[in-house]
């Protein structure tokens, strides 16, 4: 092989074995290791970035220089976001897809995830007709028809949402990275992809972290705002008012944290329901994933605040019955 | 004033419901899951929505409720068979259902004694 690759690392392996694995020459090898310092004597973790260095030179090409660099922002992005507990892997297939609804993401891996999902549409949109088929009948004969071939259906579909899964999950149930991403089926990469490959990842990475603490933020963010209430009211010398933001802030806290949650799941339930019914959408794809990001921040927001309301209510019924205010 | 009653007895209500829905996602969800299998709105949901690491019990606990409360409704748009609902047990329905009545009673005293008190 001419010039300087770089493939993308499949699953968790040391260093010395992923070498191995190469059956690199010897002189090759040495370079191998100067190329490849980022991840050099460690794990190498799934996702991350292998050269192989230009065999024909013991200097360092510009090429090399230029996927070193890749393959660091690549460990970076990775390390930095969401690597060491998989979110991103894990959850590549939905990140990539609200990015693309939000017209942020950069689209270069959703060409599979599209037609995987056009063809669990047309698998939906088959149960449909039969549904349709069989309700206009409603014989006796026509139900054991329907459910035999709703049986069928139903097995291609559960084939496909697996395949869905796995396009999330590739690298947990040992599948492949490169057909994940769906980037590539080539062993090897050329320097064009590997950079739309970093770029991805970069990101992806960005959103796959704002997206998983968004709601640790936000409920840290609910922890802080209730005990700086409980401080100022305490700092200030006034024990009943401590005592009152104690109950009435903690009561908040509670209820509205909890209500958010349920808000926020029974939102997203409806928001496809509603979806469903009124439009007649199908219930897998981008218009369903919408109308259950609608629904879910609508009830989330809402059923919170109402919530949170509540819990003022409580927390003060409680001060008063303690007998505070008195 | 009839506001505060209101909204202190939903959210005793609310708080009521977080141990008992923990339970019924925890016992009942996947039994009631099973009846349901040969429904794309409850197959792709749990497919979609499950990926978070409680699996996303509670989502498709609403999401099975809303099936059990308007089978008719999702017919209608081809998404379940009333005849599969129907082979659900009484009781399992009431796990399912009643929870979700009560969770909703409480959204609904919460947002009554909202407007009330505006």
């Amino acid at each position: 092989m001419q010039g300087a690759y770089a493939y993308i690392n499949e699953r968790p392996q040391p260093y010395s074995l992923l070498k191995l694995s190469l059956s690199l020459n010897p002189y090759t090898q040495t370079k191998f290791d100067t190329v490849n310092q980022h991840i050099r004597n460690v794990v190498v973790l799934p996702g991350q970035l292998v050269i192989i260095p230009d065999g024909r030179t013991a200097s360092c090409t510009v090429e090399e220089a230029q996927l070193m660099r890749s393959a660091q922002n690549i460990k970076q992005a990775l390390l930095a976001h969401s690597a060491s507990d998989q979110f991103l892997i894990k959850n590549y297939d939905l990140l990539q897809l609200i990015m693309t609804n939000a017209s942020i993401g950069i689209g270069s891996a959703s060409s599979a995830w599209r037609k995987h999902l056009a063809a669990i549409e047309r698998t939906l949109h088959e149960i449909d007709v039969l549904h349709k088929q069989y309700l206009s009948k409603g014989t006796t004969a026509a139900r054991d028809e329907f459910l035999a071939k709703r049986r069928v259906l139903f097995a291609k579909l559960e084939g496909q949402l697996l395949g869905m899964a796995r396009f999330g999950t590739g690298l947990k149930s040992e599948g492949s990275i490169k057909k994940m991403l769906g980037i590539s089926t080539k062993s090897y990469w050329h320097h064009g992809e590997i950079r739309q490959y970093e770029e991805t990842v970069k990101r992806i990475a960005k959103s796959s972290q704002m997206l998983k603490k968004g709601t640790y933020i936000g409920i840290a963010l609910d922890v802080g705002v209730t005990a700086l209430e409980i401080t100022e009211a305490c700092s200030t010398g006034r024990e009943q008012e401590c005592k009152r933001a104690k109950f009435v802030e903690g009561g908040k806290l509670v209820l509205g944290g909890g209500a958010a949650t349920y808000g926020g799941s029974a939102g997203m339930g409806i928001g496809v329901a509603v979806c469903a019914a009124i439009f007649a959408i199908p219930t897998a794809g981008a218009s369903a994933l919408g109308c259950a990001v609608v629904g879910g921040a609508v009830g989330g927001i809402t059923v919170g605040a109402l919530g949170s309301h509540a819990g003022e209510l409580i927390g003060t019924r409680l001060y008063e019955a303690s007998g505070g205010g008195k | 004033m009839m506001s505060e009653p209101i909204g202190v007895w939903s959210g005793v209500l609310m708080l009521l419901s977080f141990p008992l829905n923990l339970y019924v996602i925890c016992t009942k969800l996947e039994e009631a899951e099973d009846y349901l299998k040969f429904s794309s709105f409850i197959v792709v949901f749990k497919h979609r929505f499950g990926t978070d690491p409680s699996g996303g019990k509670l989502k498709r606990f609403f999401a099975i409720a809303l099936v059990l409360l308007m089978p008719r409704l999702f017919q209608w748009r081809c998404l379940v068979i009333v005849e599969d609902v129907k082979r659900i047990p009484m009781p399992l329905k009431l796990w399912i259902v009643v929870p979700y009545l009560l969770t909703m009673s409480s959204f609904v005293g919460m947002g009554l004694s909202w407007f009330l008190t505006e």
